[in-house]
């Protein structure tokens, strides 16, 4: 160091006080040379304070070597390539991969920085380091109500735009956003109250337009073919929160949402209003407390309405001869909220009502392979997710022939994971039962499809919050060929 | 590549430690130092290494051009051309070399203005910002001024000097490291116990101020009141104070960290590099805070723009007008934004005003001393409101929100919430500004310096506490995938 005492005397000359300057340097002097009959003063206090006691040399190895070691450690376990996970069973996604090498991704950087990425992703410990920060993150406060927001919503507006295609266009760069909320990604927002938690839906008015819009393009390219039937919705915190308390959380009010939307929508689709059922059985268990789903339950009124909307009368819960209790369910919401104890001392149940007719159902996934091993509703005690009892996942598409029923009827249910808990319904109301996931479905598209299979009545069934993310709302004009 | 991560951490750092402690000579580290130092900033994408050669080698020719020069004016030759030579090379150099940062900081900025107001139909380049270039440019410029100054010597080698500009430890978010700090240490520095073992307690200090602490406040800042300005208009005032408070703990504990990380990772190695903060936020005036805070700019622009305009020696109007020229460089080498320019010029009429009416010759009373404390703090919370957002609407928002002129609500249930979920995080974030904690340190020093039987437990704690806090922070980093730098971007 060429000059000590520059250290503490940064900007003096720029204010011109000399004395002042020279007043901080003495002080620092001071500072630095410990007056050993004195008890330290706060005011001496600088950013290098005085030592009474010199390091002896051995501690200072002890420490050096134990730097050395813990360095060593976290090297050698990162080595350990053939321990690092792949998925994450508490998180309920694939983690990131190692990234393919390429010579733009090279020189842009990207490449190495996915390989951070991926090396932080997939240590070998990850799973349990992050229970461990998990329980350290507990303590930054009181956590038994706890709020994490990410998404903001915009103001519901009264009035539709005179021109949505225009305002879509110009508005779509600030609906960009990350927003994804649908099965394996982290939700934005969250509210955890006692053994409950909410994942709060935020309005984003060029997103519901875009979606209105996508499902009135449906609806023209059925047009004289098949009826459009949708569905909205809602998450647990409409039907169960008060709405005040929502509000203050600065979640958008679901009937706000849902009016606006359907006010969009045209009238040859027909609208299935749902909330005000469920808010009738609201003291029933209609969603998850721990997941962002709803329970087969809470999709079993929204099967009512369906029905009720397509003039055939529903099945009776008591008429489902085979029903079932998997007790033990922590769901994304929990691993989200940080697995707080509130919710891991009381999970969830998830309760199955089998489709009488049949349990069999031929699933093809995005790329065209075959499944004939999972049934309708599926034992799941070896996994953790156990909302997959519903029809086994996510496949693209799927076919239910029902063998009891012999009136050519068919339905085609396009949807994301909320209509898992949902199809099982329709198979006992039909002969023929498609089911499409259309952020991974690329065959054909909807007007292709419904040709193929001769199919009447189409179903298009989405959580609110997918009706926010942009890249779920391109993947359905792709399916509608727009 | 960033420092709170863990592939730095348990790769990068772990085997640059070990490789360049194990060498027998400091070339030999050098060499080691200067490869990883290549490898890491190339990590953010390998052309940018072309810039950071590039820039280092007009400046390394540029230094001994200076100096071949000076050798002239003392020697035989013309004295008056010799000098001529001397001062066209300096020119050329920082034209160069300013030019650079210019363009890559300013030309997506001003393009976009010019096309706003002329051509809005215009393409406009989108140039990517060198990572740290903010950084090593001013580095290389005090290098080749000193040389001009007769401060230092010309490096003649250049590794060496590509050392010095690319270093990782201060490479990408500082401190400034003046040439003459370091100059002897680059060749000739030891490696000693007490230094190494100082340099792992503040590299640790710094990465659990960074991980666990500036990196959760990052998070509540964002969350409640985003740079997109999104629910901020109907937030709690409450809420938005919270959120502002938040981020203004995390710039200062954020950016202090990278310092403390830099600092120690240099005492590991034998460098000695200058103190960049000096809680700042204990600062009795907004002339105090300048001085504690980013030290290493501060006195760059006071010896590389301020003294040469002439300072205080030309009169009181000339004071101000170099002050202003000043101020308006301090705001926008924080950023391409209208905002930093206002932040600027916010740093510089408070400077002017506190000139005016406080004496600092005097010692204040008690009382003049809490207000002027207090006063400080609160300009400097609206200071970080203006740094923060580049969209004046949302800058509005904010301040608007903050006094419930938006219409919006005093307190509400997330204002509860948010203060209940973070009511350790906050007081201890508070705690971590201020030097609380080296004092008690300094006590429990005392005591044992007064009582042998205490050494054994200052002994321990010396060694557990540092060892504890990097087992912490990578804990916390193992359970976060987004943890960018603030800093960095400058």
């Amino acid at each position: 160091m060429s000059n000590q005492s520059e250290q503490f005397d940064p900007i003096s000359a720029l204010l011109g006080e000399d004395q002042q300057n020279k007043k901080h340097e003495s002080d620092q002097q001071k500072a630095k040379k410990p007056n050993h009959d004195e008890i330290p003063q706060w005011r001496d206090v600088r950013r290098e304070t005085p030592t009474f006691v010199r390091e002896k040399d051995q501690v200072s190895k002890i420490k050096i070597i134990s730097f050395f070691a813990l360095l060593g450690i976290g090297f050698l376990i990162g080595l350990l390539f053939f321990l690092r996970p792949t998925v994450s069973e508490t998180e309920k996604r694939e983690l990131t991969p190692f990234p393919s090498l390429t010579w733009s991704s090279f020189w842009s950087g990207d490449f190495t920085k996915e390989v951070s990425v991926w090396y932080a992703d997939t240590y070998p410990l990850r799973e349990g380091m992050i229970r461990a920060s998990q329980t350290m993150k507990s303590a930054y406060g009181i956590q038994s109500v706890s709020i994490k927001i990410t998404e903001h919503g915009e103001d519901i507006p009264t009035e539709i735009p005179d021109d949505i295609d225009q305002y879509i266009k110009d508005h779509e760069s600030e609906t960009d956003q990350p927003v994804n909320p649908v099965e394996g990604q982290t939700i934005n927002n969250l509210y955890v109250s006692g053994d409950t938690a909410y994942e709060l839906y935020a309005f984003n008015t060029t997103a519901a337009l875009k979606y209105a819009q996508a499902i009135n393009k449906a609806a023209e390219a059925l047009s004289g073919k098949a009826q459009v039937y949708n569905v909205l919705v809602p998450l647990s915190y409409s039907i169960n929160l008060p709405e005040s308390t929502a509000t203050s959380l600065g979640a958008s009010s679901a009937k706000d949402a849902i009016r606006y939307i359907f006010s969009v929508v045209g009238d040859n689709v027909r609208k299935v209003q749902i909330l005000d059922e469920l808010t009738n059985h609201k003291d029933e268990y209609l969603y998850f407390r721990t997941d962002h789903h709803w329970t087969a339950l809470g999709a079993y009124y929204a099967y009512v309405c369906v029905c009720q909307e397509m003039g055939i009368s529903p099945m009776a819960l008591s008429d489902y001869r085979t029903t079932n209790e998997i007790p033990g369910f922590l769901g994304t919401l929990y691993a989200d909220a940080g697995q707080p104890a509130s919710l891991k001392s009381n999970p969830d149940t998830v309760v199955t009502f089998k489709p009488n007719s049949t349990n069999d159902i031929i699933h093809y996934d995005g790329n065209g392979t075959k499944y004939t091993t999972y049934g309708i509703i599926n034992g799941v005690s070896k996994t953790s997710n156990k909302y997959l009892t519903f029809l086994g996942g996510d496949f693209a598409y799927s076919e239910i022939h029902n063998p009891d029923k012999h009136d050519g009827s068919s339905v085609l249910l396009v949807k994301e994971s909320f209509g898992n808990a949902f199809a099982p319904f329709l198979v006992d109301s039909f002969e023929y039962v498609y089911i499409v996931d259309y952020r991974y479905y690329k065959e054909m598209t909807l007007a292709q499809l419904v040709d193929t299979k001769g199919i009447q009545k189409v179903i298009i069934l989405n959580n609110l919050v997918a009706t926010t993310a942009t890249a779920r709302i391109n993947e359905l004009n792709a399916f509608f060929g727009s | 590549m960033v420092f709170a991560d863990l592939l730095f951490i348990f790769l990068f750092f772990a085997l640059c430690l070990a490789i360049s402690t194990f060498m027998k000579t400091n070339k030999a580290r050098n060499i080691v130092l200067l490869v990883f130092s290549l490898i890491f900033y190339a990590w953010s994408g390998p052309w940018l290494l072309l810039v950071l050669c590039g820039m280092t080698f007009v400046c390394y020719f540029g230094a001994i051009q200076i100096e071949k020069a000076k050798e002239q004016m003392s020697g035989s030759g013309s004295p008056l051309k010799a000098k001529k030579m001397m001062r066209l090379t300096l020119i050329l150099t920082l034209v160069i070399c300013l030019g650079a940062l210019a363009f890559f900081k300013y030309t997506t900025f001003l393009s976009t203005e010019f096309a706003r107001w002329f051509a809005p139909t215009a393409h406009i380049p989108q140039i990517i910002l060198p990572i740290g270039i903010s950084f090593y440019t001013f580095q290389l410029i005090s290098y080749v001024v000193d040389v001009y100054r007769s401060e230092v010597p010309a490096q003649k080698k250049y590794y060496l000097l590509l050392l010095y500009a690319g270093l990782f430890y201060q490479c990408i978010a500082g401190p400034i490291v003046r040439y003459k700090t370091v100059a002897q240490e680059l060749t000739d520095r030891e490696l000693n116990l007490s230094d190494f073992s100082k340099g792992i307690t503040r590299f640790a200090v710094g990465l659990a101020k960074k991980a666990l602490l500036a990196n959760t406040l990052g998070a509540l800042a964002d969350t409640l009141v985003p740079v997109s300005g999104q629910g901020i208009h109907n937030a709690a005032a409450v809420t938005v104070f919270l959120g502002s408070l938040a981020y203004m703990l995390q710039i200062y504990l954020d950016f202090s960290a990278y310092s403390d990380m830099a600092i120690g990772m240099g005492l590991m190695s034998g460098f000695h590099f200058l103190e960049n903060f000096n809680y700042p936020y204990m600062a009795d005036s907004m002339t105090d805070f300048w001085r504690r805070w980013h030290i290493s700019l501060s006195s760059f622009f006071r010896d590389y723009v301020y003294i040469p305009l002439g300072g205080n020696r030309k009169g009181i109007a000339r004071q101000y007008l170099n002050l202003f020229i000043v101020w308006v460089l301090t705001g926008i080498w924080h950023g391409a934004g209208w905002n930093f320019l206002l932040w600027g010029l916010y740093f510089f009429l408070i400077l002017c005003i506190e000139k005016r009416i406080i004496d600092f010759k005097e010692e204040p009373s008690k009382g003049a001393y809490v207000a002027r404390r207090s006063i400080t703090l609160v300009l400097l919370f609206f200071g970080w409101i203006l740094f923060r957002y580049s969209d004046m609407s949302v800058m509005l928002d904010v301040l608007g929100g903050l006094f419930c002129i938006n219409g919006n609500p005093f307190w509400d249930l997330t204002t509860s919430l948010t203060l209940l979920n973070n009511c350790f995080l906050l007081p201890a974030a508070i705690v971590a500004c201020t030097p609380i904690i080296p004092y008690l340190h300094s006590l429990l020093d005392y005591a044992a310096y007064k009582k042998r039987g205490l050494r054994p437990v200052v002994r321990v704690l010396s060694v557990v506490l540092p060892i504890l806090l990097v087992v912490l922070s990578a804990l916390y980093l193992a359970g976060q995938n987004y943890n960018p730098f603030l800093y960095t971007q400058f």
